[in-house]
């Protein structure tokens, strides 16, 4: 009995290690053309614990945000970090390993620390690095599923 | 000299359309506020100076402390050592797009100073207690920002010579001149405002209208130095100055309130 506990522990431990991480995330800003502004996300992001660097791009409102490895990213925090600044979120990508998953139309999965919804038309098989984009409006989530595309 | 003044006007929007054809816009307004908030848990400390001029010199320092305690709010705090002012302002309405933005905001404020009236005209620089609430709708889309703000003006005074309530609107339009391509946040920006206020007194026929070029620095991303004049196109009041030069030097310090301030809540 406590070989069997022992063993289902560790598949849970197991299965929770298996996550894969959110590695990397670009976001658009929008409503924004002055640096200040643009200064105002950036410092923002910076707060953020798991940020480990940002790069961005002033003229095209771009940030690319790399986490991490020790620290789970925040798909809210960033978002309340870029809306607290005073602006919106055109496009927010994220990039994580997700070890040639194929993404079925429709799907539900739990990875990166959430639930994940595909609303695809056409399956694929990921690479590993693969852009993924969030589809939901704001970047809020419906019933705490964030839907995908790629 | 009323002729003079319209082809001026006349001349500086000539120049703005010539200028917006290459350039970004900017709303760091330098005498209205736009219906942006600042960021969130930000602080903005502002010291200004104006010379007033007109039927009688003056001067009046200004310092001013701006903060944004809760998304969609924000707060400023001034006095000029005479008089002391309190603003309060809510964003109602946003709509972004990449490189536009329409707001729309609401705003409350309140002067309270020891001198009583001496013009008919509501004077909104600490010269009178007073209140005055309004809003605030914004357009930024590239290379047009432009602002327009309509507000009640009601002056708190035992003296029942002057009307007691006005109206005063402030049209304010700004441009990016530099740099044209952004690449850093330590390029220096130089932006043109034009803006342009007025007031109408209600059951007065006292009205004024003056205009307001600007150009402003922005140094780091964070700083900013302002130089402007204001002088009336029209005016039938008996300001005692309406006229001024108007300078003034802000410092923004982002994330300078602790996060239990900030808001918890996200309704966008």
């Amino acid at each position: 009995m406590k070989l069997k506990l022992f063993l289902v522990a560790c598949s849970f431990i197991i299965a929770i290690g298996s996550y894969a991480q959110i590695k990397s995330a670009e976001i658009i800003a929008s409503g924004l053309t002055c640096s200040m502004c643009s200064k105002a996300i950036f410092k923002a992001l910076g707060q953020l614990d798991f940020v480990d660097t940002i790069s961005v791009n002033i003229k095209t409102s771009v940030y690319q945000l790399r986490f991490k490895n020790d620290k789970l990213a925040s798909i809210e925090k960033i978002r309340d970090a870029v809306y607290d600044a005073g602006f919106s979120i055109a496009k927010f990508s994220i990039i994580a390993n997700w070890k040639d998953q194929t993404a079925i139309k429709d799907l539900v999965f739990n990875d990166c620390g959430y639930q994940f919804k595909w609303q695809i038309k056409t399956n694929k098989t990921l690479s590993n690095n693969q852009k993924v984009y969030i589809t939901n409006k704001n970047i809020q989530p419906i019933n705490g599923v964030y839907f995908l595309n790629y | 000299m009323m002729i003079k003044s319209y082809r001026l006007v006349a001349l500086f929007f000539f120049s703005f359309i010539v200028i917006a054809k290459n350039s970004k816009a900017q709303e760091l307004f330098v005498i209205s506020e736009p219906a942006s908030i600042m960021p969130t848990r930000s602080v903005m400390i502002k010291q200004s100076y104006q010379q007033l001029g007109g039927k009688m010199n003056s001067s009046l320092y200004n310092t001013q402390l701006e903060f944004s305690f809760k998304k969609n709010w924000m707060m400023h705090i001034g006095t000029n050592f005479t008089a002391s002012e309190i603003y309060l302002q809510n964003r109602l309405y946003s709509l972004d797009d990449i490189h536009s933005h329409t707001r729309l905001a609401f705003f409350l404020k309140a002067i309270n100073s020891p001198f009583q009236p001496n013009t008919d005209a509501i004077m909104i620089d600490g010269q009178e207690k007073l209140w005055n609430a309004g809003f605030i709708a914004t357009r930024l889309d590239y290379k047009w920002a432009s602002s327009f703000s309509a507000g009640c003006l009601h002056r708190l005074t035992a003296n029942s010579k002057y009307a007691k309530n006005g109206i005063e609107y402030i049209w304010s339009n700004g441009w990016l001149l530099y740099p044209k391509n952004y690449i850093n946040y330590k390029q220096t920006n130089i932006n043109f405002y034009v803006e342009c206020i007025g007031q109408q007194l209600i059951n007065d026929k006292t009205h004024y209208l003056d205009i307001a070029p600007a150009v402003q620095f922005i140094f780091n991303s964070q700083a900013k130095f302002n130089l402007g004049y204001k002088w009336p196109i029209t005016d039938n009041s008996n300001r005692l100055n309406n006229k001024s030069l108007y300078i003034s030097f802000d410092y923004l310090f982002f994330n300078a309130l602790p996060k239990n301030y900030k808001s918890k809540k996200i309704n966008h």
